[in-house]
């Protein structure tokens, strides 16, 4: 199957890394970032592509963009992994539409246009008869979907609440373990690299409500947008509120849940019993769903990362070569 | 809560057929079964009802159980729940029971009078009005925004109260941190007195953290 990237940052890289290391059987045949592109249908010797990138800052020819190689290169599954916009979803809205227009299949790890336009952009796949799959979305390396999709197919997912942003729960974990103010957690989050130079979307709760839009519609379909999400973050907690919770063998975190029947679609620091599931160290995701017949189900594993959600990638790809791509 | 075992019973009947003495870890655990029991959901006529957990010692001889427990009923009261455990000591004359039970109101009295007539021993009493329980947290400007009208407004239902209040304060302008023990009689009366405390906690532009429970 021929794969086009676009988008060589982190998860880029990641993605590229896993392609030229492992056999997959996935071609890449078109690759482009903010600033050049480059194709070639009988597939692009990555390691040159990456050291390119490495050395000049750009991946390919800078008269090509993105664009060009989404409406022209020869491929059959876009990877889209350009930078999240939470507001408008552009450019990467603009670029999924012309690969499915095409009858591309696409594949994201880019929550902005699946919290946006999931449902135009799924009857778009569906009228074309693709598939768009966004497994990296939502926590990182844990196949959240694939889990809704089949393991836990024919269940009624009734509710679901989880840990969906790293970042905060570092922080949350270092003000508990060593008393820190809120200011000196978030410090040593971005030194150890956790932590955006602007930590607003991770601290006030917008890429954890961001991440259960796209779950809530994905579940229910129901239509819900990041205005609807009831948010409070982790920046206005004082360490004295962690030691109080300690003294009652409890900590916080901060939890995303969605209940339709009770309309709750929330993301809020949260007091929980340090022996709960949910309750773990460091940069971590976990996301507990409650179903109708296998009950609570939970599934722990890293958030982030560029291998990490390259996992989550190229397991979206090879379920489509599987199931789409080899069978024509 | 099953029957398994014998360990927790509903009734006498089956009391006296399923005699068991668990281990002392075993103990605990129905101990801690207990406590579930006292946060059980229960209906709207709870209210003239008192829920009483009670420990009690007694001769170990047949049909004393049933004996002890008549007057139970005699008061008025339901029998919950009776944790059965023989009396670990070697000449094992005794029997130790830990029951809970809810009666009418004012009847208590009455029922510990009638028990003594038994030659029932009661180790433990223990009255617990108050079934659910919960622990939130507000962080902000507490005291400028009035703490004590903060917790009278849940006081002031009748259906639910603030137990227990831990504070810290850190300088007079930094914002407070204070952990609060609330405990009401049904859940819909904790979930109303947690939509008090909800809409409290944003007139005064307080934080309030709640604690996860299941969802569904
Ligand atoms: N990092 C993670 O662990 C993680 C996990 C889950 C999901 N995600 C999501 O995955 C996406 C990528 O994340 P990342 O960490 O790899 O971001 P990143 O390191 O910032 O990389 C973004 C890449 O997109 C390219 N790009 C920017 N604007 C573009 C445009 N208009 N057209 C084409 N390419 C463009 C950039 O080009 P230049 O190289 O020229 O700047 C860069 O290569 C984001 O939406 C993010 O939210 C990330």
């Amino acid at each position: 199957m021929k794969v086009a990237l676009i988008g060589l940052g982190s998860v880029g890289r990641g993605v590229a890394e896993m392609l030229a290391k492992k056999d997959l059987g996935l071609v890449l045949t078109g690759i482009a970032d903010s600033k050049s592109a480059f194709m070639d249908p009988a597939g692009i010797d990555i390691a040159r592509v990456l050291a390119h990138k490495k050395k000049n800052g750009s991946c390919g020819d800078q008269n090509l963009t993105a664009e060009d190689i989404i409406k022209k290169a020869d491929y059959d599954a876009l990877i889209e992994v350009t930078p999240t916009n939470a507001l408008s979803g552009e450019p990467a809205i603009g670029y999924m539409k012309a690969a499915l227009n095409r009858k591309k299949h696409v594949v994201t790890s880019n929550k902005g246009p699946i919290a946006l336009a999931q449902k135009e952009l799924r009857a778009m796949a569906r009228k074309k008869g693709v598939a768009l799959r966004y497994e990296a979305t939502v926590a990182g390396a844990i196949p959240v979907m694939h889990t809704l999709e089949h393991g836990l197919a024919g269940n009624e997912i009734l509710a679901l609440y989880g840990v969906l942003n790293g970042t905060c729960n570092y922080i949350l974990t270092r003000m508990a373990a060593e008393g820190l103010t809120y200011e000196q957690a978030l410090l040593e989050a971005r030194e150890m690299g956790y932590a955006e130079a602007d930590p607003t979307y991770d601290v006030q709760g917008i890429d954890a409500a961001i991440k259960l839009v796209i779950l809530a519609n994905t579940i229910w379909d129901n239509g819900v947008k990041l205005g609807d999400v009831d948010r409070t973050g982790i920046d206005l907690l004082t360490p004295d509120a962690l030691r109080l919770a300690d003294e009652e063998g409890c900590t916080i975190r901060l939890i995303a849940e969605a209940n339709p029947k009770k309309h709750l679609l929330r993301v809020s620091p949260r007091i929980l019993d340090k022996n709960h599931p949910l309750v773990f160290e460091g940069t971590l995701n976990a996301l507990t769903l409650e179903t109708d017949m296998a009950k609570e189900i939970t599934l722990i594993g890293r958030g982030a990362g560029s291998i990490e959600t390259a996992s989550a990638i190229i397991g979206d790809l090879l379920y489509i070569r599987d199931r789409y791509v080899e069978r024509a | 809560m099953s029957p398994d075992g014998g360990r927790v019973v509903h009734g006498v009947d089956y009391l006296e057929k399923k005699r068991v003495s668990p281990e002392p870890s075993h103990f605990l655990s129905l101990l801690h079964k207990i406590k579930d029991l006292s946060f059980r959901p229960c209906n709207n006529e709870y209210g003239g009802f008192l829920q009483v957990s009670m420990k009690l010692e007694m001769k170990d001889s047949p049909g004393q159980l049933v004996a002890a427990l008549k007057p139970i009923s005699d008061v008025g009261g339901n029998i919950i729940a009776v944790i059965h455990q023989r009396d670990p000591d070697p000449d094992g004359d005794t029997l130790n029971v830990q029951i809970v039970l809810e009666l009418p109101k004012g009847r208590l009295d009455n029922l510990i009078g009638l028990l003594k007539e038994q030659g029932v021993h009661i180790q433990r009493i223990g009255e617990e009005r108050l079934l659910y329980q919960r622990t939130v947290i507000l962080i902000g400007h507490l005291m400028h925004t009035g703490f004590s009208d903060t917790v009278d407004q849940i006081d002031s239902t009748g259906f639910a109260e603030v137990t227990d209040v831990a504070m810290s304060m850190p300088a007079i302008s930094d914002r407070s941190s204070s952990r609060i023990t609330i405990k009401a009689v049904s859940r819909d009366d904790m979930e109303a007195a947690l939509a008090i405390l909800r809409r409290v906690a944003r007139q005064k532009a307080l934080l309030l953290i709640e604690p996860l429970e299941d969802t569904a």
